[in-house]
């Protein structure tokens, strides 16, 4: 089976990871962080993102085709590999559960009141396993089908807010003060998740410039998406520290009124959202499988999602049942170590052996 | 660099060269051709000419009668050439190859003729004169005009030491007398269609295309019953290797028995699903159309439908009157299609899901109308769902099967059980009649029935999941469903071709149709000989002005 | 084997599915809540009021469409418990995703609020542009009177609220959402619309303030008229003018917002703040049959530019010397002028504010209506 994808396909799949962080709890993260901080903040951090990818661009560039678990085969052998590879499925799988749990909440609260968690849980984990049973290919064409939904969908829901903007709920633009939005406020990098799948990526693309000219354009998209977001909502909702909205762009939704007739039309635009939530976390199970082949070494990867649905649905259900899938604490540091420290720091340490060599 | 070519390097998507499609482009193939257009006096010259032209080792409708006529004590070798299928084969018999066969030895000298005449004696003139009683007979030595008038129905005589073709107009295309096609009519175009003798549906395509690369191959499948089946294409332009896989296909096929065409779909699909892979019409302009494009026609004895390869979805949805008619109707009937493909899938299941989890949407005057209608009625709405759906069948499957005298009773009964009476028996709710029939409405306008019944059994599994979860069991079951129907393929081409993934700068014909002015190129997934079919500038009398 | 091991399982998943559907309730298994009233009571803290759409069935009647309410009422101690017990004896579940308006008394709002308005806000059904109003007289009264207002259809009862913002500029449109982020945010002050029943006919007389989540204030007809033109929220409305070239009478006019937006800027002058509104308006005259000329056009357009700047001036100050309001978020627009809320808190604008000085001025254009040609 061929799983070559071009170079917009990989623009398509990097800025999907960034809808469905937005779609989520991203904004209202940074918010509750930053008050009217976070548009300068979103800026910021796209800037220093930006930075980082151009500085990883230059030295993946000494291992073409290679990912990160490659290069830490070169570098450390087979121990390593095995660390790494175990380090990255445990930020895959966090990141997946976190986002089922939270939207599984969202909707018992909102829809399935009388339903078990079991049950909603069921359709989420059938959508990841059909669609890695039908294959790479599959995952790849939905995105690209779905992402464009997603696109028309956001700007229409930002298009009929827009009587309700006022700009000058978003000042001051510097927020509380310059130490909380620059200095506290770097931690929010974490938000930028795509920024993984250069180091999963490479092998995938035949060609390595236009991989990286998609992560470039895609890391921006993001950026723009993202400020425009918090943007839009800080100018509708007072960000008081007195009252926590479970899901703002939620909200937002709510509010739509379109000719009187269509008053709460939010669950036309869960049903939206749930599709690209659905190739989201398709598209990482099957990161999981590939990065357990990789591990193991073994030929067909695609058996193994009937063994990685089980510890998924565990795995939500601790996160459901200790109430931390909402705690950004936890997994926000292990994302800034593993991404903006660990990956360079081994890309730079095998670049340097490679040129030794 | 300048912008325009930014953009191609950053945007473009580029083919890989290992996808789906396992059919590689072709190398140039020239066939080497006979340079000569003229008629030589060796009769093996032309019969070589001729073989190779119409490709003889492999048409099997091209015949040639090789006989020898006995002019003047002399045997001169003759041949005569003709189209089966085409030809009044009776008037071939009496016209031409009886007096030229029966006679022992024909005389020339006549009686009373002085020597001088005989020297001056012209062969071509006493076989033109004398010989044959048909009534419309040219002569002709440039072969471009001998194949125009093979390709009308002539039966070409040649006759060694003559340098000129006798061309014999023989011509009968036979035709059913009710040949309009029963199931896919048309406002503006042909109202012509197959029959079940397939000689006869060759003879139709032959004389659409009016073409000598139009190659008609003749298969047999079947230990019994050993049917006839022909393959046509198009040789200037099909790929190669997509005509050699649909060979290998029919040809390893251990069955005792072929009876339809819808066996043999069956038989060669790619993947066994509910959705049709193989387009099936019946109509003869269609199929013209589908063979110019680069697709291939596959002809069953007995059967009147015409199987074309390969096909993707958008095909499905299409009439044939899309390309008759300006391409604003078009595009507008082909969005009309489209919602109706939307809403016969998916809107009792919409229904159910809005009325069971989220009321809300619905605006309230709405709401207490359907609470108000609702109130008397026993089952849950589940249960009439399901039992309005399956008498709706039930209704279209008598309606086939009726005598005719009885067909108005069951469309008046059909409706008052629908209709009236279950409303006022509190049986079924008013607004569920018209969803049902809405539906059932959607379901007819789309073209292709292979389609419309696939749509027919997956509305059941919308329903349920719409009742089981709400807008959350659609969701899951149109995303479990788009992900299967993305791998499948029709001979190698992925069924969403070129849809998905999609890409600004190919070729491709899309769903929305463009003028027929800008309709330059043949569809580029399918890698034809030739992509380029009209000119960049069609209309050159508009530029000439 | 291994079919009767596929058949288990399929089963197994099927009835898995079935046995799921613990939320599938048709949607004629609820009671729908037009309207919720809120008063006081003797024994307990509140009594909840619900207006409940009966719908008629489709034989008896040709439309199946609701045209009568049913009022329920018991006495509770916060709302959720309230209609559990309203629950206890109706027939079916009460559904609040088509409530179009809450209805406090006057007596009830003074003692706060934000209990139940959080309540409410907690439960997913509520819509967010459900109206909120204060009633001069008890909320029973006005639930049981609506039905008076000509509207046919019990889903439009509460339509007036919208009619009256739109055409008579008297009222403000409230939404709930806007409330509850206003009550439970410090530096916003939330607004609701007052109405009072007059003859057993619902009306919209003004603006309903709150302080401290308890109604305090309210605005009448001509301050919440500024309140809109200063808000920069006005549709149209009708005033009366006396005439300046006949004294007696007076002129009609209707009042539409101009082209330029009405613009407010606040600047720190000695030490105190200063406002200043510019306000731009188009009107039409429509009670005069006969031609007017430039000159007297302009007296009359003089006359009105001072009228409005005379109910504007007023209305700043009644909010901010006498009720000390900021209700247009002048707090907000002077922190635009600065990088960081703490330096913006050093201000201490919560004492600054009542000593604001204010200047308005009013430009109008007035157009000819269909007779006033001679």
């Amino acid at each position: 089976m061929n799983n070559k994808i071009s170079g917009i396909e990989a623009f398509f799949i990097m800025c999907m990871f960034s809808i469905n962080t937005i779609i989520l709890n991203a904004p209202k993260l940074i918010i509750e962080n930053n008050q009217t901080g976070a548009f300068i903040n979103s800026i910021y951090i796209g800037i220093i993102a930006l930075i980082f990818l151009i500085i990883m661009n230059k030295l993946l560039n000494y291992f073409p085709n290679f990912d990160i678990l490659d290069i830490a085969n070169f570098l450390g052998g087979k121990i390593f590999k095995i660390f790494i590879g175990f380090l990255f499925i445990l930020i895959f799988s966090i990141i997946i559960c976190t986002f089922i749990a939270q939207f599984i909440i969202l909707l018992k609260t909102v829809y399935f009141k009388d339903s078990p968690i079991l049950f909603i849980l069921m359709f989420f984990i059938l959508c990841i396993l059909f669609s890695n049973l039908n294959g790479f290919i599959s995952i790849k064409n939905s995105i690209c089908f779905y992402f464009p939904i997603s696109i028309i969908t956001l700007s229409f829901i930002f298009i009929n807010n827009i009587s309700n903007f006022t700009f000058i709920k978003v000042t001051p633009v510097f927020g509380q003060s310059f130490y909380n939005t620059f200095i506290q406020g770097f931690s929010n990098i974490f938000v930028f998740t795509n920024l993984i799948l250069i180091l999963f990526l490479p092998p995938f693309c035949n060609n390595s410039k236009s991989l990286k000219k998609a992560t470039i354009f895609s890391l921006i998209f993001s950026c723009i998406l993202l400020t425009l977001t918090i943007g839009i909502l800080l100018s509708i909702y007072p960000f008081d520290n007195s009252i926590s909205n479970f899901n703002p762009l939620y909200s937002l939704t709510r509010r739509i009124e379109l000719s009187q007739f269509i008053e709460r039309a939010d669950a036309l635009f869960v049903t939206i959202a749930l599709f690209s939530c659905f190739s989201y976390i398709g598209f990482l199970a099957y990161l999981i499988t590939q990065t357990i082949k990789k591990i193991f070494i073994l030929e067909n990867e695609k058996i193994l999602i009937y063994s990685i649905t089980p510890y998924i649905i565990g795995f939500t259900f601790l996160l459901i049942n200790t109430n931390t899938y909402n705690k950004s604490d936890i997994y926000k540091n292990l994302f800034n170590i593993t991404i903006y420290i660990i990956s360079p720091l081994i890309l730079f340490i095998s670049a340097l052996k490679k040129k030794l060599m | 660099m300048n912008l325009k070519q930014f953009l191609i390097k950053t945007f473009s998507y580029t083919k890989s060269n290992n996808n789906n499609f396992f059919l590689p482009k072709n190398p140039n193939n020239i066939i080497n051709l006979p340079t000569s257009t003229m008629v030589s006096t060796e009769i093996k010259k032309n019969l070589n000419h001729l073989k190779i032209k119409y490709n003889s080792l492999i048409n099997s409708d091209i015949v040639f009668r090789n006989f020898i006529i006995n002019i003047n004590n002399t045997n001169l070798k003759a041949f005569l050439i003709f189209i089966d299928g085409m030809v009044n084969t009776e008037s071939i018999n009496d016209s031409i190859l009886k007096p030229l066969l029966l006679k022992n030895s024909i005389q020339m000298i006549e009686k009373n003729h002085s020597s001088r005449k005989l020297n001056s004696f012209n062969l071509k003139k006493f076989i033109y004169k004398k010989l044959i009683p048909q009534n419309s007979i040219s002569t002709e030595k440039d072969f471009d005009i001998i194949y125009k008038k093979i390709n009308s129905g002539y039966a070409v005589l040649f006759i060694d030491t003559i340098n000129i073709a006798f061309c014999i107009e023989t011509k009968q295309i036979k035709g059913r007398t009710n040949s309009k096609p029963q199931n896919e009519t048309i406002v503006r175009g042909a109202q012509e269609a197959f029959v079940e003798n397939i000689r006869i549906n060759t003879g139709l395509i032959r004389k659409t295309i009016n073409n000598e690369n139009l190659i008609i191959e003749n298969l047999s499948i079947g230990k019994i019953t050993n049917t006839s089946v022909a393959i046509c294409y198009m040789a200037n332009l099909t790929n190669d290797d997509l005509i050699a896989e649909v060979k290998y296909r029919i040809q390893n096929l251990k069955i005792d028995s072929l009876i339809s065409s819808g066996e043999l779909e069956q038989l060669i699909t790619d993947n066994k699903t509910i959705y049709p892979e193989i387009i099936a019409t019946e109509r003869n302009d269609r199929t013209c159309n589908y063979l110019l494009a680069g697709k291939i026609a596959i002809i069953v004895n007995g059967t009147p439908y015409a199987l074309i390869v390969p096909a993707v979805f958008t095909d499905f949805l299409s009439s044939p009157e899309d390309f008759n008619l300006n391409h604003y109707y078009g595009n507008f009937m082909r969005i009309i299609r489209g919602i109706a493909f939307f809403f016969s899938i998916f809107l009792p299941g919409f229904y159910i899901a809005i009325t069971t989890y989220h009321q809300e949407l619905i605006p309230s005057e709405l709401l207490f109308a359907i609470a108000g209608a609702r109130e008397g009625i026993p089952f849950p709405i589940i249960f009439e769902i399901i039992l309005m759906e399956i008498s709706f069948d039930l209704i279209r499957e008598a309606g086939i099967r009726v005598p005719s005298p009885f067909g108005q009773t069951i469309g008046i009964i059909g409706a008052l059980v629908l209709g009236d009476a279950a409303v006022s028996a509190n049986i079924v709710s008013p607004i569920l009649i018209i969803i049902v029939a809405f539906t059932g409405i959607c379901n007819f306008a789309i073209p292709d029935f292979s389609l419309s019944f696939s749509l027919r059994i997956l509305r059941f599994a919308y329903i349920f999941l719409g009742y089981a979860a709400g807008l959350l069991g659609i969701a899951t079951g149109f995303f479990i469903h788009f992900s299967y129907l993305l791998t499948l393929t029709s001979f190698g081409i992925s069924y969403f071709t070129p849809h998905i993934p999609f890409s600004v700068f190919s070729k491709n014909i899309y769903y929305n149709l463009k003028p027929i002015w800008k309709r330059e190129y043949r569809n580029e997934y399918l890698n034809t000989k030739n992509p380029l079919s009209e000119e960049h500038i069609s209309m050159k009398w508009k530029k000439n002005n | 084997m291994k079919k009767i091991i596929s058949l288990i399982f399929l089963l197994t998943f099927i009835l898995f599915f079935l046995t799921g559907c613990y939320d599938a309730i048709s949607l004629e298994k609820y009671h729908y809540a037009i309207a919720l009233g809120i008063d006081t009571s003797d024994s307990t803290k509140l009594k909840l009021i619900v207006q409940i759409a009966s719908s008629n069935n489709s034989s008896d009647s040709s439309s199946s469409q609701s045209t009568n309410t049913e009022i329920f009422s018991v006495d509770c101690d916060s709302i959720n418990l309230g209609l559990n017990i309203i629950n206890n004896y109706l027939s079916k579940k009460i559904n609040l995703s088509h409530c179009s308006a809450i209805i406090y008394s006057e007596e009830f709002a003074k003692k706060g609020i934000k209990d139940t308005i959080n309540a409410l806000a907690n439960n997913p059904e509520i819509r967010p542009n459900c109206h909120i109003l204060i009633s001069n007289s008890k909320a029973l009264d006005i639930l049981e009177n609506i039905s008076n207002s000509g509207e046919q259809f019990s889903s439009r009862y509460y339509d007036f609220v919208i009619n009256s913002v739109e055409s008579t500029g008297y009222s403000f449109q409230s939404e709930f959402s806007q409330f509850f982020y206003a009550i439970n945010n410090d530096s916003e002050i939330p607004i609701a619309n007052y109405i009072n029943l007059n003859k057993e006919a619902v009306q919209s007389v003004g603006i309903a303030l709150f302080k401290n989540a308890k109604f305090e204030y309210y605005l009448d007809s001509l301050n919440s008229l500024a309140h809109l033109i200063v808000s920069n929220r006005l549709k149209e409305t009708v005033i009366s003018i006396p005439n300046p070239i006949d004294t007696s009478s007076n002129i009609d006019i209707t009042l539409k917002s101009g082209k330029s937006k009405t613009t407010n800027k606040i600047k720190i002058l000695n030490g105190k703040p200063f406002i200043s509104t510019n306000v731009s308006l188009t009107g039409k005259i429509t009670n005069m049959p006969y031609f007017i000329d430039n000159e007297n056009l302009a007296l009359i357009e003089k006359n009105l530019n001072f009228y409005l700047k005379d109910i504007i001036e007023n209305y700043y100050y009644t909010i901010i010397k006498k009720y000390n309001l900021d209700l247009n978020n002048f707090s907000k627009m002077l922190s635009s002028q600065y990088l960081t809320t703490t330096s913006f808190n050093k201000l201490n604008w919560d004492q600054l504010y009542k000593d604001s000085f204010y200047n308005v001025s009013v430009i109008s254009k007035l157009y000819t209506s269909l007779y006033t040609k001679k």
